[in-house]
């Protein structure tokens, strides 16, 4: 605290009420602003006051009264005002900090999380930063060479342009540049970018769009909704997306295509369907997309109908044999195709996901029955 | 009251081949061996038989879709004949319980593809 022996006793004790009024003011910021706003602050304050109540003779209220009306801000009143109990006393004073303190105070931390995530989003994707916006552009992608397989280009038509708004507004101070974080996001980089890129990137876009044309063909025939989304992120399904486009150009050596590959897939598809008694999709499908280049819902289009035949071979070769029981065959088999109807209806309507990983539970205690007994 | 418990078992495993693209043969054969008490290789042929009609429906279905492609079906179909014959001659040596092993790590095979396909 400065010498004050040579001032005046008003002016020392003027002295002395403002010196205490901003300590008392520091402390209830710092404290409000660890807080968040909280309320609580105010017992703090009032033990504050309390103590240096010997020192200073202080009315009812605050001393901060003695401050000229020029100093307070004009929304100090407006905005989260806190009042303050005194020394048990009813009459409460009102006592508001400052705006953008509060902001700062129960702001930063909020703006914090909140910009970390934009700007973590942002920065995983953004390699372009313009004012307040970022052109997304998969950094794994920027360098790829143009002639590569469609897939590729694909995802980059997809991909590219997006633009992403990082919301960096400061609601309580509109006029103040926001945190540390938003300038990083706002100003880094925009050296980076020339004025026509942006432009060059959207021709490209259209360009790529064209080439795809309206081809994502899902408008122009039923779609298999289950099938569509279960093998959705698979390998075999992303494959299958560009197989779409490809089926057309066959990129899929011709030598593959041809009947030795059926043939190869039909002993093994008839081998498997004997020896376990199912229809042998599981190994048609999969064996399909991978050697014929079948699209997954094609392949398992294709496998139904072979395996019907198949399972009419199988069927007749274990009559043969003596080992088909007719009866139950007929009283297993039709309620099941009804049941197939009911399931394909279903399948549309149901969300499957945990019926699937019931089923999936059941298929593996029914391996445990059979396998133990 | 077994006929009633095998023809709603039928039922239900139309529902779930419907449901999640799995064969109905994966449940016929647990059906009938461990409910109607076949021999593990009498289900797996009763279970080949009652999987024509089910297969036919998906068929159908599927070719209204332009899903099938019938050419190639044809040729995979004609020649699972040779695959089957070896398949119902190696399923007729092998004892039943090696079947039924056999068959329990089909299904977990498939179980695991499912609960893989739920990820996705």
């Amino acid at each position: 605290m400065p010498a004050l022996y040579p001032l005046k006793t008003d002016e020392k004790r003027g002295k002395l009420r403002g010196a205490r009024d901003d300590e008392i003011r520091g402390r209830c910021e710092a404290w409000r602003g660890l807080l968040g706003g909280n309320s609580h602050a105010d017992d703090m304050l009032e033990a504050r006051v309390g103590q240096g109540r010997e020192g200073v003779q202080v009315g009812g209220v605050v001393p901060r009264v003695e401050r000229p009306p020029g100093a307070r801000r004009p929304d100090e009143r407006l905005h989260r005002g806190a009042f303050v109990g005194l020394h048990g006393r009813t009459n409460l004073e009102h006592f508001a900090a400052p705006a953008w303190n509060q902001a700062c105070g129960s702001g930063a931390t909020g703006d914090l999380l909140e910009l970390s995530a934009c700007f973590g989003l942002v920065a995983s994707l953004a390699e372009v930063v313009g004012e307040r916006q970022a052109l997304v552009l998969h950094p794994a992608l920027h360098g790829v060479p143009e002639r590569s397989d469609l897939r590729l280009e694909l995802m980059r038509a997809w991909i590219e342009l997006e633009a992403v708004v990082a919301d960096v507004r400061n609601p309580a101070e509109p006029h103040k540049p926001s945190g540390f974080l938003a300038a990083s996001t706002t100003h880094e980089g925009d050296e980076e970018i020339s004025a026509r890129q942006p432009f060059e990137l959207l021709f490209r876009r259209r360009r790529y769009l064209r080439e795809l044309g309206p081809g994502r063909d899902r408008g122009q025939c039923p779609v298999h909704v289950e099938d569509e989304r279960a093998s959705l992120g698979s390998f075999l399904e992303r494959r299958e997306q560009v197989g779409r486009h490809e089926r057309e150009n066959t990129t899929v050596p011709r030598a593959l295509r041809s009947r030795t590959v059926y043939i190869g897939i039909g002993v093994a598809a008839g081998f498997f369907s004997a020896l376990f008694g199912v229809g042998g999709g599981a190994i048609v499908v999969p064996l399909l997309v991978l050697f014929a280049g079948f699209a997954p819902m094609v392949a398992t289009g294709t496998s139904l109908a072979a395996i019907g035949i198949t399972a009419l071979f199988g069927m007749v070769a274990f009559g043969v044999l003596g080992e088909v029981s007719w009866a139950d065959a007929v009283v297993v088999g039709l309620p099941a195709m009804a049941g197939t109807l009911a399931g394909i209806w279903l399948q549309q309507r149901v969300a499957s996901r945990l019926l699937a990983g019931l089923f999936s539970v059941l298929l593996l205690a029914i391996a445990a029955r059979l396998f133990f007994e | 009251m077994t006929l009633v418990l095998v023809v709603f078992l039928g039922f239900a495993a139309g529902v779930l081949s419907g449901m999640f693209g799995v064969g109905g043969g994966i449940l016929f054969v647990p059906t009938l061996s461990l409910v109607v008490g076949l021999t593990h290789l009498e289900a797996q042929a009763t279970s080949l038989a009652a999987i024509i009609p089910v297969v036919a429906v998906g068929a159908w279905r599927q070719d209204r879709y332009g899903h099938v492609r019938w050419r190639a079906a044809l040729a995979i179909g004609l020649a699972s004949a040779i695959g089957v014959v070896g398949g119902v001659v190696l399923a007729d040596r092998l004892s039943d319980e090696t079947l039924r092993r056999l068959f329990a790590g089909l299904l977990v095979v498939i179980a695991a593809r499912l609960a893989w396909s739920i990820r996705h």
